[in-house]
């Protein structure tokens, strides 16, 4: 008898509805999650960049200490003006290997006297680009001081 | 009455804002992380002081020639990739045996030479090649001595080791 009455209880209710209340709990976690996550990208990265691969890596752990050299070939948008062969970006412009000790004074001032010795540059270049382009900007780094680079690659395993 | 009405707001449309907001976070996340060789350069000439040529006898030089074809020599003869990382072990560990080699690992010097027109792939794979020849020495050394990988000894140990078997990567580029 007993039985029988909760089997019957359970079928007048039909599907229960899932409760929906909690939702914005969940959504709003993983809204916390990916604001605190999220790194805003400052500049628009106007040339193509494959990064080669190697497996002898280090994390670059501090981003604010990091400058960035982009080299590669400018994207189809700005190959009219600027051509396809593989050129320097700073920042948001596209620059020549002049112009890269500018660019470190700049990176250097906007930052704190005592980080400035802790500050990285590094060069994000693509696979295709030549050693020259990558030897000049060496050179020009060297006559201002910022000794400390990192060749930006992808992560891979061992073979 | 009129602030019983008000106690209760819809908080339906609580959980579409907040998906909203969601979304627009998710699509701006560039949750990559930076990944890359990290080196150091050498110090900028002194305008004061004439070159010093640093003399290195030959055979503490291991000398790594990459062609604007992206061609490999490793002292002189046409190598393979993978001949890289055996020979930089041989000569670092070498300890004056072989007369071709290094005399010891504290005076073994690395010499990659590229040209204008290298790949830049190419060297980056080559300097990773060396760079593990490194690494496998570093784990040998740390379980010989310590029974661990190198990656777990501490700080003291790790730059013991270092200091016994300095990488010294020098790089020179054709005129």
């Amino acid at each position: 008898m007993n039985v029988h009455a909760q089997f019957k209880k359970k079928k007048s209710e039909g599907t229960p509805t899932i409760s929906t209340a909690s939702l914005p709990d969940i959504v709003f976690m993983l809204l916390f999650f990916f604001m605190v996550a999220t790194v805003m990208r400052t500049t628009e990265i106007k040339v193509n960049v494959s990064l080669p691969s190697a497996s002898e890596v280090k994390k670059l752990e501090r981003k604010k200490l990091v400058s960035t050299i982009y080299v590669g070939v400018p994207t189809p948008r700005y190959q009219k003006k600027f051509g396809d062969k593989p050129v320097i970006q700073l920042a948001d412009k596209f620059a020549t290997v002049n112009d890269v000790p500018t660019f470190i004074f700049n990176e250097r001032n906007a930052r704190k006297e005592e980080l400035r010795p802790l500050m990285i540059t590094s060069i994000k270049a693509d696979q295709k680009v030549t050693m020259g382009i990558i030897d000049d900007i060496k050179k020009k780094l060297r006559e201002v001081n910022a000794l400390k680079i990192n060749y930006a690659v992808k992560k891979k395993a061992e073979e | 009455m009129a602030r019983r009405k008000l106690q209760e707001i819809n908080a339906g449309s609580m959980a579409d804002i907040a998906f909203l907001l969601l979304i627009f976070f998710l699509v701006t996340t560039t949750m990559e992380s930076l990944y890359g060789i990290a080196r150091r350069l050498p110090p900028p000439p002194d305008p004061n002081q004439p070159d010093k040529e640093i003399k290195v006898k030959k055979r503490n030089v291991l000398d790594i020639i990459i062609s604007r074809n992206n061609q490999l020599m490793i002292e002189d003869k046409v190598s393979k990739f993978s001949q890289i990382k055996p020979e930089v072990t041989k000569h670092v560990l070498n300890f004056g045996k072989d007369p071709n080699y290094a005399e010891s690992p504290t005076k073994a010097v690395v010499n990659i030479t590229y040209d204008r027109g290298t790949h830049y792939d190419t060297y980056i794979k080559v300097y990773n090649e060396v760079l593990r020849a490194y690494r496998e020495i570093y784990n040998q050394q740390a379980l010989a001595k310590y029974g661990k990988p190198f990656d777990e000894l501490t700080k003291e140990q790790q730059k013991e080791i270092k200091d016994k078997f300095p990488q010294i990567v020098a790089e020179t580029t054709p005129e």
